[in-house]
């Protein structure tokens, strides 16, 4: 039998190799949880308390509030998450932080809330999101924020056309060799 | 064969300078076509070790996709290492099959014939793979796809991309065209040839059968390439050029890095070409017979010329810089001329630059050996000069470095096995493919050398350069 490895195989094994080695890089990057994160469960509702508006939290695991529970509070932003503040869980399962009224957010003000336990280990990982409103109101502008500029993420129209133009020539002629050399294999069969 | 036909038509001039011409074309295909034999004992045992080393180079890849950019020397100051000096490298020796070939051929220099499918095999290969360095480098392959996507028409990155897929597939189609007619005569070849064979040289032949609409078709063509392929290349190692140029730090910031750079790689593309000749005339001895002293002889004058332009343009470059002494170019050239990458740097201006501008211009050194000696003391050089110009830069910022690994430390580049495993599998890969090319297809074009020819110029009835060879092929059965 012959030891070789034609053209075929190597087009399947060098994907599957490149596969596994990204399937274990991605295992290493996984965030760990706690053994009872899964069953945890966080409410998450805006409120107003002394005059001042809350994020609070309920959380609970099996139906049951759990307290002394450390719970970290951030609002989605672009690239990431802004951490508004932590608090420790009451009796009643509920843990609350000031809600800045600064944050700007969707057209109607809403707010992507992200809260996720810390503390204790067992717990730790277990996150609830909501929606709510209570960020300002931005309405985002149809028209471009930069003009046409080098450093502008679109190009000035001179830069364009002069690609453009460079780049058709060049692969006019490439497509007139093409045609040349179908025309050559053509010749044959006349 | 595709030039045998002409036997039938040598009665039609003059019988007995056609039957030598039919000859001398026979004896040009036999020798050509010996190299394309199996392979010996000692390219069957290169072959092998070429290969290992790329399959390190891969696992070495592997590795670093698996545990990403991390597995490099490279940080967030130097964001740029071996693989873009790689790949400056690799995009200059490209240069070899534009400038001896088109160039050559524009300017209709008839020596060139023995050497044009050398230097054209060269260009490919080299951007086959040079061009996916830059991929290597961006650590997360698949996000070349971003560069596509929302890449910006302003950004050189961009330029680069488009300038280097169009000279890629420029090569590769200036590479073919003159192939097409030495298809035909490996089609032709009444010997044993495998399956393989037989059938991948029929259908790159596209059916030719060396008509003179389909010769017409073919110089045209080439014509066209020839033209197309010298601005084209030029453009990109300009637009390399400006990828460093366009941004502001010390040693970058240069009005003249896009000649430079041009300069530069012509200059590496023609060392490369006369070192994989010497290669060629050791290997095949037979070929000695096409690539004389005098193809050396001449490619040194022009790699002389093109020398000591380069000397001029780097003299000019670092006097200039000096002479204003700005704070960070003042750091940048102490760390050239006396800091850490005064080896470097002086071992490119002596032994890259002066030592073979003298080897190349007096005439005891100029010999095959010395010129050969010149031309890699060359290529050499100018890996080093490409990471005199990457890495220096990178570690003088204008913003003060901050150190947080050791702090108050100066920050070093030094590659990671990795780097070097993936460097030595690139060159490993180049020399792997240059070789397979050399052992399927015709290292020396076969009916431009016998276009050359002294029997195909005698043909009277030929009436043309081309001469008898090439009436010989306008026969059809």
């Amino acid at each position: 039998m012959k030891a070789t490895i034609d053209n075929r195989t190597l087009l399947l094994i060098i994907p599957a190799l490149l596969a596994v080695a990204w399937g274990a890089a991605g295992a290493t990057t996984q965030e760990t949880l706690g053994p009872d994160a899964a069953k945890v469960q966080i409410v998450l509702s805006s409120g107003i308390e002394d005059k001042k508006p809350i994020l609070r939290a309920d959380v609970s695991m099996d139906g049951k509030p759990l307290k002394d529970v450390k719970v970290q509070f951030a609002v989605k932003r672009t690239f990431g998450e802004l951490v508004l503040g932590n608090d420790q869980t009451l009796d009643d399962g509920s843990a609350a932080v000031a809600f800045p009224d600064d944050l700007p957010g969707g057209p109607g003000g809403e707010l992507g809330i992200v809260a996720r336990v810390v503390e204790p280990e067992r717990y730790k990982g277990a996150a609830g999101q909501a929606t709510l409103t209570g960020g300002l109101a931005v309405t985002p502008v149809d028209q471009p924020a930069f003009p046409r500029a080098l450093w502008a993420p679109h190009a000035p129209l001179p830069l364009v056309f002069t690609i453009v133009i460079l780049l058709a020539g060049v692969w006019s002629a490439y497509v007139f060799c093409v045609i040349q050399i179908i025309r050559i294999r053509k010749g044959d069969r006349k | 064969m595709a030039s045998q036909h002409g036997g039938q038509k040598a009665g039609a001039g003059n019988p007995q300078a056609m039957s030598a011409a039919v000859a001398a074309s026979r004896a040009v295909e036999a020798d050509i076509l010996s190299t394309l034999g199996p392979m010996s004992r000692g390219q069957k045992t290169c072959a092998l070790i070429l290969g290992a080393v790329c399959g390190w180079g891969l696992c070495a890849y592997i590795h670093q996709l698996r545990i990403g950019l991390s597995a490099t020397a490279m940080t967030d100051y130097f964001s740029w290492g071996v693989y873009i000096i790689n790949f400056v490298f690799f995009i200059g020796i490209s240069h070899a099959g534009t400038l001896v070939s088109a160039i050559l051929r524009v300017t209709g220099a008839e020596w060139r014939r023995p050497i044009t499918r050398m230097a054209e095999g060269i260009t490919v290969m080299a951007l086959m793979i040079g061009g996916p360095m830059v991929i290597v480098d961006m650590g997360r392959p698949d996000r070349i796809w971003h560069v596509l996507v929302y890449g910006r028409l302003s950004s050189p990155i961009l330029w680069d991309l488009c300038s280097v897929t169009t000279y890629l597939t420029g090569s590769l189609i200036y590479l073919y065209l003159p192939m097409i007619p030495d298809m035909a005569i490996l089609r032709d070849h009444p010997g044993y040839l495998a399956p393989w064979r037989r059938s991948l040289y029929r259908r790159l032949s596209l059916g030719w059968t060396g008509t003179t609409d389909q010769w017409k078709r073919l110089h045209a063509a080439i014509g066209v390439m020839a033209l197309v392929i010298i601005p084209v290349a030029i453009s990109v190692h300009t637009v390399v050029s400006w990828i460093f140029s366009m941004t502001l730090r010390p040693g970058w910031h240069s009005t003249i890095f896009g000649p430079y750079f041009v300069v530069g790689a012509i200059f590496s593309g023609i060392a490369a070409l006369l070192t994989a000749m010497t290669v060629f005339v050791t290997i095949f001895p037979v070929l000695h017979k096409y690539i004389t002293l005098d193809h050396f002889k001449k490619l040194a004058s022009l790699l002389l010329a093109v020398n000591l332009i380069y000397i001029y343009f780097t003299v000019s470059e670092y006097l200039t810089m000096g002479y204003m002494s700005e704070s960070p170019d003042r750091k940048l050239m102490d760390a050239l001329f006396s800091g850490p990458y005064a080896t470097q740097f002086w071992l490119m201006a002596i032994f890259g630059l002066f030592i073979p501008a003298l080897m190349l211009a007096l005439p005891v050194t100029r010999t095959m050996r010395g010129i050969l000696v010149a031309s890699l003391l060359i290529n050499v050089g100018m890996w080093l000069k490409r990471y005199v110009i990457v890495v220096p830069t990178l570690n003088s910022p204008f913003m003060p470095v901050l150190n947080l690994v050791h702090p108050g430390q100066p920050i070093h580049y030094v590659p990671t096995w990795v780097e070097w495993s993936i460097t030595a599998g690139a060159f490993a890969g180049f020399c792997l493919l240059y070789l397979l090319f050399s052992k399927v297809f015709p290292i020396v074009s076969m009916w431009e050398v016998e276009e050359d020819a002294p029997a195909a110029h005698a043909a009277p009835a030929a009436g043309s350069v081309a001469g008898a060879a090439n009436l010989a092929r306008e026969a059809l059965p």
